[in-house]
């Protein structure tokens, strides 16, 4: 297919998309493209005359490319592709690799306390149980794409999208467990104005009305914290393989059209 | 889809999608396939020139009326084919009912020419 190089290139130039989408639009118009040439010289054409036919043939005017650019754009993928264009000098990987440190080191530090498990609200657990089935699916697409390297098209992005929507989950989870526990404590203490202002100013009960709101904001918090930590680590995650992904792609659509 | 969808200014466009659609119906096809089909089949009447077919393509994979899925033929070689899903099934034949009743409407007016 390198006797269509120049041409795919100016094509691919030409398309404001992210590479992948890019790349299977560029692979559809190759196999195209190979069709039409093998078409012409049949039909007698000299090599030259049949590439300038199959040229002409399939000509991508620029009110074409315009058209697939809108039909593809969509703002989800500007903004997947924003994210996975932005690391790319060693600043920006150093920033990213302190930040997955640091997410590590804190979500080990309050985890791993005692004090944590006995303090924190019940959304807690599904939030990292949603952690630990992103781990074992991540640890099963590393393995195939790291060490195994078996690239099946077709699977390479399985599970991806079950990833992303786990981080979802986690940060719904996360925001609604931290809004219901201070809802709770709320019912019990706060939104009875008169009751807490009573119980604040009266000296028998102020000790366990106090003590109520301190546990109600530590599993508010609690909720709150793991759940953005979880959230940022799945996303994490998510964001490396798919780098991966989207470079495996990239490769194979240039190592086909180069051919 | 209303008259006024299917309007002077989207007949192209229209056309265009029922040709793809109607191949599309007798089975899977790839792009290269659904041009030289249609050309062939009116015997050179209506040339495709693919670059206007590939947005057509990808709106119709993109609207749900036709799905795309790629197939290995050889070791380096992948293509695209083309299928019709159901809900195009039922584009493509509301697509057909609105041409002719553009064709009947179109002939009774233009008809006047003939005499």
């Amino acid at each position: 297919m390198n006797r269509f190089l120049s041409f795919l290139k100016k094509i691919n130039n030409k398309l404001d998309l992210p590479q992948t989408t890019k790349s299977k639009i560029i692979l559809e118009m190759a196999a195209d493209l190979n069709d039409l040439y093998n078409y012409y010289l049949g039909e007698g054409l000299s090599e030259k005359e049949a590439i300038q036919k199959a040229h002409e043939k399939i000509d991508v005017s620029d009110e074409a490319l315009k058209q697939l650019i809108e039909i593809h754009q969509t703002g989800f993928k500007i903004f997947l592709q924003s994210l996975s264009e932005k690391v790319v000098n060693r600043w920006e990987r150093a920033m990213m690799a302190l930040v997955v440190f640091m997410i590590v080191v804190i979500s080990t530090w309050i985890i791993s306390s005692s004090q944590f498990f006995k303090q924190a609200s019940p959304f807690v657990w599904p939030i990292l149980c949603f952690a630990f089935i992103t781990v074992i699916i991540a640890l099963t697409k590393f393995y195939h794409l790291y060490i195994k390297k078996d690239h099946n098209m077709k699977t390479l992005s399985a599970g991806m999208t079950f990833i992303f929507i786990l981080g979802g989950l986690s940060l719904f989870v996360g925001m609604f467990g931290y809004f219901f526990e201070i809802y709770l404590s709320g019912g019990y203490t706060i939104l009875p104005a008169v009751s807490l202002f009573i119980n604040l100013f009266t000296l028998t009960s102020t000790a366990n009305v106090m003590t109520d709101i301190t546990d109600s904001l530590l599993r508010s918090s609690s909720v709150g914290m793991v759940g953005l930590l979880m959230t940022i680590f799945i996303g994490l995650i998510w964001f490396i393989l798919m780098n991966k992904i989207w470079k495996i792609e990239q490769a194979e659509c240039e190592f086909l059209l180069a051919e | 889809m209303s008259f006024s969808d299917f309007g002077i200014t989207n007949l192209a466009k229209n056309c265009n999608e029922t040709l793809i659609l109607a191949i599309l119906f007798e089975g899977k096809k790839h792009g290269y396939q659904l041009a030289l089909e249609i050309e062939n089949k009116s015997e050179g009447y209506f040339k495709f020139n693919h670059g206007t077919l590939y947005p057509i393509l990808h709106k119709l994979e993109k609207d749900g009326f036709i799905k795309g899925t790629w197939k290995q033929e050889g070791p380096k070689r992948k293509r695209k084919y083309y299928t019709l899903t159901t809900a195009g099934k039922i584009y493509g034949q509301a697509q057909l009912a609105h041409w002719l009743k553009f064709f009947n409407y179109f002939l009774d007016i233009a008809g006047e020419l003939k005499q």
